[in-house]
């Protein structure tokens, strides 16, 4: 090609320049997001970042589905739980909330992690430095037995990663490992917290000490001691890394002995407790207003309370603040979503400390009546006096009274059905409605000008409550043969109740036990793990939920245009059936003892061993 | 911050040459990954303007050209907000703050760890077309073959990295995609007698492949993205893994015969007539994770096309616009149960006792089964032609309309959207929200007179 350059005809030439070609334009900082060298060398930032770490607790047992849903106490309302019909898997993982779920502890255990690298060399106060550091060690144990007595033994990660790290694949600690691991956690974090003054919300020494107890007599347990789990399970016995699940060897006395000592260390700092010295049982009235007092953490209540979440008006709208909308009835406009079970209201006992029974033609035609005053204090249940209702349910029902069943208007003999209000076939909302026959009361201030529907309630979600430690003090005590002790502290409990003292010994003494720690710590995250490490979940978690049908028909003569609750008018059949199978199958199986770890995780980090039965 | 430039040069209308440069900075990347200069070339060749060309004379036209150029790209979004400074190690307030002391205390938390390294995603550009008319002008064409690349994509190793790293991941320069297709334009316009019509036909094809990113380690080949298109949603590439629908359970005598272990997927406890199968694609016996299958298909078609057509006949017009689109697939799954209705078809193909199927599963509330899922019974094929529009006309001759005033005077008939032919007729196929929360496309018929006065 014969080129001149005269024909080139250069068409555009140009250069267009912005910002003076100063380049350091461009070295900008983000103004709201401060770096980390800022925020480590400053007291103020630095302790924002620790205090972040608590939302790891979130709505805790305020959740809108209680822990108990997934155990034999409560049925949620709103789908059924893959859990409860050992329909679990890796690949399908069912409802895991975030207050335990893997990925979220993992994440908020980085937090603590880079919190204790960074004030390893903080510039500022030691004093506040040692504080931060405790509160750091305290969240990471948590996170730790969260995951520990969800899944097993995991991974136990101190240090924080970096992009740049060459091996993201680690192995699973074994159940001791991970048992050592917290425990060393919270004797740091006591030893930091020691003489610390630390605002309402954040964890203490005492915190530390609670959380240990917990986690010692879990380490005690059943489940967790491999010899005794393998006598109970076929799958456990077969299982080729139990050291994942618990200890395969060593001496369970002393195991049992670390827990009782740590349960004692807390009761011994005298500090704690609400009406815990009574000698004999509380009147029924004075019963139930304590266990409010204390679920309300109010009136002197607040002495149970070890650490929790608290709820302020002015604190963004978090989920657990709208626990009694969440879980009022539909007739009063909520949504009844954490369900107690038929199989729950019958481990209520009498007021006389005998055992409920349905084969008792007296028990069975009256079974709301003389029964254990924390019944009354937790549970909604067809009849019980409640708030007045909104204007549009106040015509149909002015007396503000729960209406569970279905029962007969007008005249006898030529009466018409009428659906009570909080049915699933109510005349206010018939969606929302209970599945069981029951709504959850305990947590809900009963105050009468509260309207559960609009109102938030700043009632704290309860993580470490003083009573669980008494009852890991009496359940220690039983392990180690010392009935007079453990009896000595379940009566403590039952007085404040308003029940009469245990005087059985032995196996019975036990079983007594078990229920009373499921009755008093309803709804407080202990049943999914009891059932479990105590081993009696094939039973519990196995059985169907059992649900309430009230009919009410008119007694002769009686004529009745606006229902209400009343003997002398009617007479009441209440009649337990097995939920619809399409609601909830449920069924047990052992792999339910430790949740399955998800598919994704496993393929990501080739040294993970998956539970027993997945 | 951006710099850039053009030269050009053309030699007598035949060689065409373009070079253009930018030279672009963003706060966005360290110091020294700062800046990326991205160049491109334009050439043409006008081969009829050549004098060996001259002799070919039914072709009027003819133009080869080609271009390469560079472009970068800063921008990076995660769950729909624009990523920056993530080369710094940032905190970031916490909105809810927690409470202590009956106050709402200050929560800080890490803004995602920094990833130092992070700097421009670079695209390579190619493209040859070749451009002409024949025919006295009545045939024009317009061919075009394009390829892009695309690397160090800024995207997110969530895939390998596991969730014990605790790590809120940055982006990093780990992507690579390709992109190659065609593009073309033919048309034709003539006469014959009274009759003027012309023909258009146009169509593109474009296929992409992941050709590099992230993947999960320990996962079957058939579930890595590499190899296979973008994803509809890129940051959530499982969405493409699909059980593979193998029919239904028509009977319990069916359920009785089978030998799979559903539990993996929920489903222990669950086939019941009328319940789906899925086919155990690692053959271990057991339905689950592992028994999904990467689709090669999203909700973008990879051919579109179109087809005009007009014709005047003395003071009549016509013109008509096919259009089609080939090549995609979309999940179809309504919300029907408890909160929506069934779709016509699913209540038509439903299983029941009456009308048992061993192809149609049973009517099932949304998510409640362990076949309401991803599965390929619910991906339906979005081929179609559609006639998009359809005109006719009239205009009244200029003598008669002059005595009444009138300048001009035309009626005309015209229809949107008259026919589909899809290879589904439950939505439309032009729809790609999967619960078809989508208004459709409406047939509109209109009649009508234009006036000029």
């Amino acid at each position: 090609m014969k080129m001149k350059m005269k024909n080139i005809i250069p068409l555009v030439a140009a250069c267009t320049l912005f910002g003076a070609c100063n380049k350091d334009f461009l070295n900008t900082l983000p103004l709201d997001k401060p770096p980390a060298s800022t925020v480590w060398a400053d007291p103020s930032l630095s302790e924002a970042f620790v205090t972040d770490i608590y939302n790891v607790y979130h709505d805790g047992i305020l959740n809108q589905e209680s822990m108990d849903c997934i155990s034999d106490n409560a049925l949620y309302n709103f789908g059924r739980m893959d859990i409860m019909e050992a329909n679990i898997s890796p690949s399908n993982l069912g409802w895991v909330n975030n207050t335990y779920e893997w990925g979220e502890m993992y994440f908020r255990i980085r937090a603590t992690n880079l919190a204790l690298e960074n004030l390893a060399t903080a510039p500022f106060d030691a004093t506040l430095v040692d504080r931060l550091k405790g509160e750091a060690y305290f969240l990471r144990a948590h996170c730790y037995n969260q995951l520990l007595r969800y899944y097993g033994g995991v991974p136990i990660i101190k240090s924080s990663y970096g992009l740049s790290s060459p091996d993201f694949s680690i192995a699973r600690n074994t159940y001791e490992e991970c048992v050592n691991s917290i425990v060393s956690d919270l004797d740091s974090a006591a030893l930091l917290l020691n003489g610390k003054t630390l605002g309402l919300g954040r964890a203490t020494k005492d915190a530390a000490m609670a959380l240990k107890s917990r986690v010692l007599i879990y380490a005690a347990s059943d489940l967790h001691d491999i010899p005794t789990a393998k006598t109970k399970s076929t799958l456990i016995s077969g299982y080729a890394n139990p050291e994942l699940l618990g200890y395969v060897s060593g001496d369970r006395t002393a195991r049992w002995t670390a827990a009782r000592d740590a349960a004692k260390a807390v009761i011994d700092l005298g500090k704690y407790g609400y009406k815990l010295d009574l000698t004999a049982p509380s009147a029924k009235d004075d019963a139930i207003a304590d266990y409010k007092n204390v679920y309300l953490s109010r009136g002197g209540g607040e002495k149970e309370t070890i650490l929790a979440k608290y709820y302020i008006n002015a604190s963004s709208d978090d989920w657990g603040s709208w626990y009694p909308r969440n879980n009022t009835t539909n007739g009063y406009h909520g949504w009844t979503s954490s369900e107690p079970t038929q199989n729950l209201v019958d481990n209520y006992e009498m007021m006389d400390g005998t055992k409920f029974d349905w084969t008792n033609p007296a028990q069975a035609a009256a079974p709301y009546e003389n029964r254990d005053p924390r019944f009354y204090a937790s549970i909604l249940y067809d009849g019980v006096p409640w708030k007045p209702r909104t204007t549009d349910g106040a015509g149909t029902d002015p007396y503000g009274e729960i209406q569970f069943g279905t029962y007969e208007v007008g005249t006898a003999g030529a009466a018409t059905t009428y659906f009570g209000l909080d049915t699933r076939n109510s005349s206010i909302e018939n969606w929302n409605g209970t599945r069981t026959g029951y709504s959850i009361r305990k947590f809900t201030n009963d105050d009468l000008s509260l309207v559960d529907m609009n109102n938030r309630q700043q009632v704290p979600s309860i993580t470490l409550r003083y009573t669980e430690v008494v009852f890991n003090y009496i359940e220690a005590s039983l392990a180690l043969g010392d009935e007079a002790t453990a009896t000595d502290w379940l009566n403590k409990i039952r007085f404040r109740a308003g029940m009469p003292a245990i005087t059985e010994t032995g196996a019975a003494l036990v079983t007594r036990f078990q229920n009373e720690k499921n009755i008093e710590m309803l709804f407080e995250e202990q049943r999914f793990y009891d059932s479990r490490r105590w081993m009696i979940a094939p039973t519990t978690q196995g059985q169907k939920v059992r649900i309430m049908v009230v009919a009410g028909k008119l007694k002769p003569g009686k004529t009745v245009n606006v229902y209400r609750y009343d003997k002398t008018n009617y007479d009441y059949t209440y009649t337990v059936q097995n939920i619809e199978s399409g609601v909830e199958n449920r069924a047990w199986d052992d792999k339910l003892y430790f949740p399955p770890i998800k598919l994704d995780e496993m393929n990501k980090n080739a040294k993970l061993i998956q539970n027993p039965g997945y | 911050m951006n710099y850039f430039g053009r030269v050009g040069y053309n030699y007598k209308e035949r060689y065409i040459f373009e070079f253009l440069w930018r030279y672009d900075g963003s706060y966005n990347f360290p110091a020294d990954k700062r800046f990326g200069f991205f160049p491109g070339i334009t050439a043409g060749w006008r081969i009829s303007e050549e004098n060996f060309f001259k002799p070919i004379e039914f072709i009027n036209t003819l133009k080869l050209r080609g271009s390469w150029g560079q472009l970068g790209n800063d921008a990076v979004y995660s769950n729909g907000s624009l990523v920056e400074y993530g080369y710094l190690p940032t905190y970031a307030i916490t909105s809810s703050g927690y409470v202590i002391n009956n106050q709402v205390a200050t929560a800080y938390h890490e803004n995602g760890i920094p990833n130092p390294n992070v700097t421009w995603e670079v695209a390579n550009n190619y493209d040859i077309g070749l451009d002409g008319t024949a025919l006295n002008n009545r045939l024009s064409f317009e061919l075009d073959y394009f390829q892009n690349h695309r690397s160090g994509i800024l995207y997110f190793r969530n895939a390998s990295i596991p969730q014990t790293a605790g790590l809120t991941l940055p982006a990093e320069n780990i992507g690579k995609v390709a992109n190659k297709g065609y593009e073309f334009k033919l048309g034709w316009n003539d006469k014959i007698g009274d009759v003027r019509y012309n023909v258009s036909v146009n169509g593109g094809y474009a296929k992409n492949k992941i050709v590099f990113w992230d993947e999960t380690p320990g996962r079957p080949s058939y579930q890595l993205s590499t190899g296979h298109p973008i994803p509809n949603d890129v940051g959530n590439p499982d969405g493409q893994l699909l059980y593979q629908y193998d029919g239904v359970f028509r009977d319990q005598k069916d359920i009785d015969a089978n030998t799979l272990d559903y539990s993996g997927v929920g489903g222990a406890g669950k086939l019941f007539p009328g319940s789906m199968k899925y086919k155990d694609v690692n053959g271990d016996g057991k339905i689950d994770g592992n028994d999904r299958v990467r689709s090669d298909k999203t909700t973008t078609p990879t051919f579109q096309g179109g087809l005009i057509l007009g014709v005047q006949y003395k003071n009549f017009d016509l013109s008509i616009v096919f259009q089609n689109a080939t090549g995609a697939q979309v999940f179809f799954q309504t919300e029907s149960g408890t909160i929506g209705n069934y779709t016509q078809y699913d209540y038509d193909h439903r299983w029941t006792l009456e009308n048992p199927s061993s192809q149609y599963p049973r009517t099932v509330d949304r998510n409640n089964q362990y076949f309401s899922g991803l599965n390929t019974y619910y991906m339906k094929n979005t081929n179609y032609v559609r006639l998009k529009n359809f005109e006719l006309g009239y205009s009244v001759p200029v003598s008669l309309l002059k005595k009444v005033g009138i300048n001009n005077l035309r009626l005309y008939a015209n229809g949107l959207n008259l026919f589909t032919w899809a290879k589904q007729d439950i939505f439309d196929p032009e729809a790609v929200n999967s619960s078809l929360q989508y208004y459709p496309q409406s047939r509109v018929i209109n009649t009508g007179v234009t006036v000029t006065f």
